[in-house]
């Protein structure tokens, strides 16, 4: 399970990860915002969710 | 007041140029570097509308989403691209999560305080901005830094030299987000490992990929690890 920004979710395309939750955020800020602890919790969520709901290969889930 | 006549001139290519391991070192903005002039010019002009705006509606979210929309266009493929690897691994999960032990680890550069993977003298995160740190990072093998389940956030900090790790100084969960594990964790929601890690995604890469990275699977497989989650930078 792994978590890109989507500037580089071309990267997570190219090495076929399993499961990629993509998220819209600044460089170094992959979960989240610095302080935005909803958010961050939001995107954990989320790849916790894919985690367990994946079921073929190359699961990919953008986040708005 | 600065005496701008006696300072050399700068070309606009200068200019973009420098945010990448040059004066203006900012990582943030370092998408700026590998763009031609136009479009660099074109992306500083947008960032900036939004800021005069933000002046006006107090909308400074539109200035974050104006330098993502930025670094988006920047480092995102102009075609689709193809994958540089035969397979594509998969194994479902069979168990309920809380059964799993999950592990969390980071590319980007987290660490406790006092374990320092470059010593106990180790750069601050301003001495690593500059083009022969990241050269040398680039050819050096990874390391990983263990983690302590119960580490305080307080504990933490993070070092890189591709990425402006300051924000991962002033909150780590922005790149390894143990904390709000734990709040899962506390919840039922996930069972967590005893150990996480973090390390230096700007390494030698195939040393990473061919052996490093297979021996730290082994690692986690061996502390009976079910899952982990990655998090790139």
């Amino acid at each position: 399970m792994a978590v890109f920004i989507r500037a580089f979710a071309h990267v997570a395309t190219q090495l076929r990860v399993p499961r990629v939750v993509v998220t819209p955020h600044l460089m170094g800020h992959t979960v989240g915002p610095v302080g935005y602890r909803a958010r961050q919790r939001e995107v954990v969520d989320a790849a916790l969710e894919l985690l367990m709901t994946a079921s073929e290969p190359e699961s990919v889930l953008a986040l708005d | 007041m600065t005496d701008r006549s006696a300072q050399p001139s700068m070309t606009f290519e200068e200019f973009r140029r420098s945010f990448y391991y040059g004066s203006r070192t900012d990582l943030r903005f370092k998408f700026l570097a590998s763009l031609p002039d136009d479009a660099a010019a074109d992306a500083v002009a947008r960032i900036l509308r939004t800021v005069g705006q933000a002046c006006d509606t107090g909308d400074w979210d539109a200035v974050q989403d104006a330098v993502i929309a930025e670094q988006n266009a920047a480092y995102g493929p102009a075609d689709p691209v193809e994958a540089t690897v035969a397979d594509a691994p998969f194994a479902p999960v069979r168990q309920p999560l809380p059964e799993l032990p999950l592990a969390l680890i980071t590319a980007g550069g987290v660490f406790r305080r006092g374990d320092d993977p470059l010593g106990p003298d180790g750069p601050s995160q301003q001495e690593v901005l500059g083009r022969e740190h990241i050269k040398r990072a680039l050819s050096s093998p990874p390391s990983l830094s263990e983690i302590s389940v119960d580490t305080p956030l307080a504990e933490l900090t993070a070092r890189h030299p591709g990425y402006d790790a300051t924000s991962a100084q002033r909150d780590p969960n922005a790149v390894f987000p143990l904390d709000v594990l734990r709040e899962v964790a506390e919840a039922g929601g996930v069972s967590l490992a005893s150990t996480h890690y973090g390390f230096v995604g700007a390494t030698a890469q195939g040393r990473l990929r061919d052996r490093v990275a297979p021996e730290w699977a082994q690692r986690l497989l061996e502390a009976k690890v079910g899952a982990a989650l990655l998090v790139a930078t």
